[in-house]
């Protein structure tokens, strides 16, 4: 390949300019240094498959699975151990599950997002259970002194036919446990019609049991011996810090022990705490009320009069003038636009959002002798890990984090900025184990927050109405920016969510990335930029579909085209969520046929009573594909009522139906909140919303009455396995606006709907 | 070879055959063909990790070296499963079955996006005036190499 050296930039441009510079270079090869590698090989210390790591058998045969991903309602402990203990041929009933620590060197990758622990560990998890049950065999042959090829391995019991013998796992563990590892390739996995238990649906969650008796122990339930409790009075506007304090009336307040100023971090804050004044007592009860005791100035800095209504308006200029980075192009956009029959356009508003999980952050660490033991609901123990040795200026092979169980994340708990608050303030009190609590308003006024986006569409359209140019622009505050020093462009992972790998048979197609500053901290939140993109496109088509006088159904399948396999680099996509794209390449046809199957569950065209209608829209994220169809009824008096959501789902083999299910209707009724009530709004650079009767999510009433999910394309396990915990959700606000409208004629184009419908 | 140093060089040869910019769009095939190559790089080095990918997308937006992850190491042997809760396999051996991990760090793929788009701008001229195509395909060099915002 070619070797350049010390070619400046200058040199680069004098070359260009003059026309003269002629080497002879033999290109294309910028990736032959390095192998490349995608999915879980890309991923941090990778995969491991090593059965030492994750299976333990106990002489009285219990089978221990140790989970290395975060369950925060998921369902990954049950997933993993299914898999494993299905290759393992272990009984069910003596199956339980350990969680591993953060330990990503020993265990392989353990950040749990991305909607990929199974994607990605679906296989090493098969191995690791079938080189178990071989070592369980090898142990048997051994101790009877029969050849291996003559044991079988069943349900829990290991058996020599010819000679009668039969032993529990419990009596060959200690053997097998003193044998070799077999090697990976000479692994006898099971074929699909072997599965015990992979693909069932009635196994259920493994710790459904504690759920309903209460006994599970969340991130909010640590304890120990002498633990003390901390609350922390944040600085309300990014940025800002604490100018001056007094703490006299705090320290007044009973169980009160101590005041600690946390400093503010530098501007790019990645997942450093937010500073403030930490109250420091015997429970959290005193605590809060030394808190409210504190009396604080704040500086606010250069964020403090972000307000989301001028924002909103800001993002509306960028996206209509047009100077934006061009990320996407296919075609002649602007030559097809100004030549087309008609043209359509419409902007689409998407609000910060806040993940607010049920159980809001909150840490339990405790340093001391040179350590750091940390009890915490994370999704991302190693970074967590990391984080917190290099705060406390340890080897992270000092700090053990004990991840507990999460009362849901929702990419808010992949940030440990919590969890270095309790280490910070445990050093501080010489020691002792120290608990931060963030309150419900805590959360909400210092999340990690989804985006706020404006997204402009405009298409050219033939004379039927259908789209022959397409030029999107989305402007939107980038998750790079807790990382980088103000970047004003989407990150190419962010872009490849919905908009630069847009599978639409459209000859002419552009996208643009105009610039849009952060002015709070952003970061994941469920299905990540898919969410603006899917509400923008799949509304934009369903527009489109009306201008035409079309049947939405007709047109959208239309406009996704024939049946096709798509590589997503060839139509500017740089991410393909880290998969190779030769594998995970974009398939239409699955796109169509989720489509099919969630319209046809519906009885899409069925006739629909006054002011009731059905909306249609599907989306492909994280390599699934998803169609939902949601049916919707408008009140005289504005109010929307869903009675029923079909979601068509195709993420590959269905490994665990039940959490396939599980997460779909998540999806649904997350999404519901999305479309109708959530929000997160800035005024004088503060949140203002405080709790859930401000940030509304839905409840009883304004759930769907029934959500119906349909698993398509489960029937081959040579297929690789798509996300699950993810793409349920951004097509979902788009089916019902498009039902909304639909149902009354009314368009919302900027979500939530709050009160748009109400006259 | 880092991506920008390939840009680097496609930059070169386009500015080499500049002179004898005949023929657009054979030049376009062959940077289209890098372009594919490159895409695949970009997926390769960014990894699938949402939080890893922005971690180390932004490290490219600085230059900087991972501060959030370790490098890839061997494996920690000297601690068990959770809780404590071992059992006789958890003594077997030391860890072999090691994955290869992620080598390279972060190019993000911005540059190709915009590679890619100014590309397909030039296809759109090629055939109809080679010197338009040419002169798009050098801006889009331009374009890419010059932008300091941007990961590599």
């Amino acid at each position: 390949m070619a070797s350049l050296q010390n070619v400046s930039r200058r040199a680069v441009l004098l070359g260009i300019g003059a026309g003269a510079l002629v080497l002879s270079l033999g290109l294309p090869g910028a990736a032959q240094e390095e192998p490349q590698q995608f999915g879980a090989d890309a991923m941090p210390h990778g995969w491991r498959d090593n059965p030492e790591l994750f299976v333990s058998i106990d002489a009285d045969g219990t089978v221990t699975v140790t989970v290395h991903r975060s369950e925060m309602g998921q369902g990954v402990r049950v997933s993993m151990a299914m898999v494993v203990a299905d290759e393992l041929e272990a009984d069910w009933s003596r199956v339980r599950v350990a969680q591993a620590p953060g330990d990503e060197p020993r265990f392989g990758n353990q950040d749990t997002d991305g909607s990929r622990s199974l994607r990605h560990f679906f296989d090493p998890m098969r191995r690791a259970g079938s080189a178990a049950r071989q070592m369980l065999r090898e142990a048997a042959a051994d101790e009877w002194g029969v050849p291996l090829d003559e044991v079988e391995a069943q349900n829990h019991v290991l058996r020599h036919a010819a000679s009668d013998r039969s032993a529990d796992y419990g009596e060959m563990a200690a053997r097998a446990a003193a044998g070799e590892v077999p090697d990976r390739e000479t692994l006898q996995l099971k074929t699909p019609d072997q599965f015990r238990y992979i693909g069932r649906d009635d196994i259920g969650l493994i710790d459904n049991p504690d759920i309903t008796a209460g006994t599970t122990r969340y991130g909010i339930d640590a304890k120990a011996d002498g633990m003390l409790y901390a609350v922390i009075a944040r600085p309300p506007v990014l940025g800002g810090r604490v100018a001056s304090h007094d703490a006299s009336a705090a320290m007044e307040i009973a169980g009160v022990r101590r005041v600690v100023v946390i400093d503010a971090p530098g501007q790019p804050s990645e997942f450093q705490p937010l500073g403030g004044v930490a109250v420091i007592a015997d429970n959290t009860w005193a605590a809060m009320q030394g808190r409210e005791a504190l009396q604080i100035e704040w500086e606010n800095g250069e964020h403090g009069s972000y307000d989301s209504e001028a924002f909103r308006a800001e993002l509306e200029e960028a996206a209509r003038n047009g100077d934006g980075v061009q990320v996407r192009n296919q075609g002649d956009t602007p030559t097809a636009l100004a030549d087309a029959a008609s043209r359509f356009e419409a902007e689409y508003y998407i609000p910060h959002l806040a993940q607010a999980p049920m159980e809001p952050p909150a840490a339990l660490a405790q340093v001391r002798d040179g350590k750091c033991e940390v009890w915490a609901c994370v999704q991302a123990p190693q970074v967590t890990r990391v984080r917190v040795a290099e705060k406390l200026g340890l080897a992270p092979e000092d700090v053990t984090v004990n991840v507990t169980l999460l009362g849901g994340g929702f990419g808010r708990k992949s940030k440990p900025d919590f969890v270095l608050e309790a280490a910070l303030l445990s050093r501080e009190m010489d020691g002792a184990p120290v608990k931060v609590t963030w309150t419900r308003e805590d959360d909400l006024h210092h999340s990690f927050f989804h985006t706020v986006s404006l997204e402009r569409l405009e298409a050219g359209l033939d004379d039927q109405g259908r789209p022959v140019a397409w030029l999107h622009r989305t402007a939107a505050p980038t998750i790079g920016s807790i990382f980088a020093p103000d970047p004003q462009q989407k990150l190419p992972f962010e872009l490849g969510m919905g908009l630069t790998n847009m599978p639409l048979d459209i000859p002419n197609v552009r996208a643009e990335n105009p610039q849009a500053q952060a002015h709070a901290r952003i970061g994941w939140y469920r299905s990540v930029s898919n969410i603006p993109h899917a509400f923008a496109i799949q509304s934009f088509i369903a527009e489109l579909a009306h201008e035409a006088g079309r049947d939405p159904r007709g047109y959208l399948l239309e406009v996704i085209g024939p049946a096709r396999e798509i590589d997503p680099t060839e139509i500017g996509d740089v991410w393909n969520y880290g998969e190779d794209p030769a594998r995970y390449p974009l398939d239409t046809g699955r796109l169509r046929r989720v489509i099919e199957v969630a319209t046809e569950a519906a009885g899409w065209g069925r006739e629909m009573p006054d002011r009731r209608g059905l909306g249609l829209a599907a989306h492909y994220s994280f390599l699934t594909h998803v169609a939902v169809v949601a049916e919707v009824e408008v009140t005289d008096a504005g109010d929307v009522v869903i009675p029923r959501v079909d979601i068509a789902v195709d993420c590959g083999a269905h490994v665990n139906p039940d959490r396939i299910r599980s997460q779909m209707e998540g999806a649904v009724v997350m999404g519901t909140g999305q479309a109708l009530m959530s929000q997160i709004t800035f005024a004088d650079g503060r949140v203002q919303q405080d709790n859930f009767d401000t940030y509304l999510v839905p409840r009883m009433e304004s759930a769907p009455r029934e959500i119906h999910v349909h698993l398509v394309g489960g029937d081959s396990y040579d297929r690789p396995l798509g996300g699950v915990g993810e793409p349920g959700l951004p097509p979902v606000p788009p089916a019902i606006i498009n039902a909304i409208f639909a149902a009354t004629g009314q368009r919302i184009r900027h979500l939530p709907v709050g009160d748009q419908l109400r006259a | 070879m880092r991506l920008k140093q390939s840009l680097t060089a496609i930059c070169l040869t386009i500015a080499g055959a500049g002179a004898a910019a005949a023929d657009c769009a054979a030049q376009l095939d062959f940077l289209e063909g890098v372009a594919d190559e490159a895409a695949r790089v970009s997926i390769s080095t960014s990894t699938g990790g949402q939080g890893v990918a922005g971690a180390r997308e932004a490290r490219a937006l600085t230059g900087e070296e991972a501060p959030a992850e370790p490098e890839n190491g061997q494996a920690s042997t000297d601690t068990g499963p959770a809780d404590g809760e071992t059992g006789p396999m958890d003594d077997m051996g030391s860890e072999e079955s090691q994955a290869p991990g992620h080598a390279a760090p972060a190019e993000a793929g911005t540059r190709v996006q915009v590679l890619r788009a100014g590309l397909e701008e030039a296809r759109a001229l090629a055939g109809q005036d080679d010197a338009a195509c040419t002169d798009r395909l050098r801006d889009v060099m331009l374009e890419v190499l010059t932008r300091e915002d941007a990961p590599a």
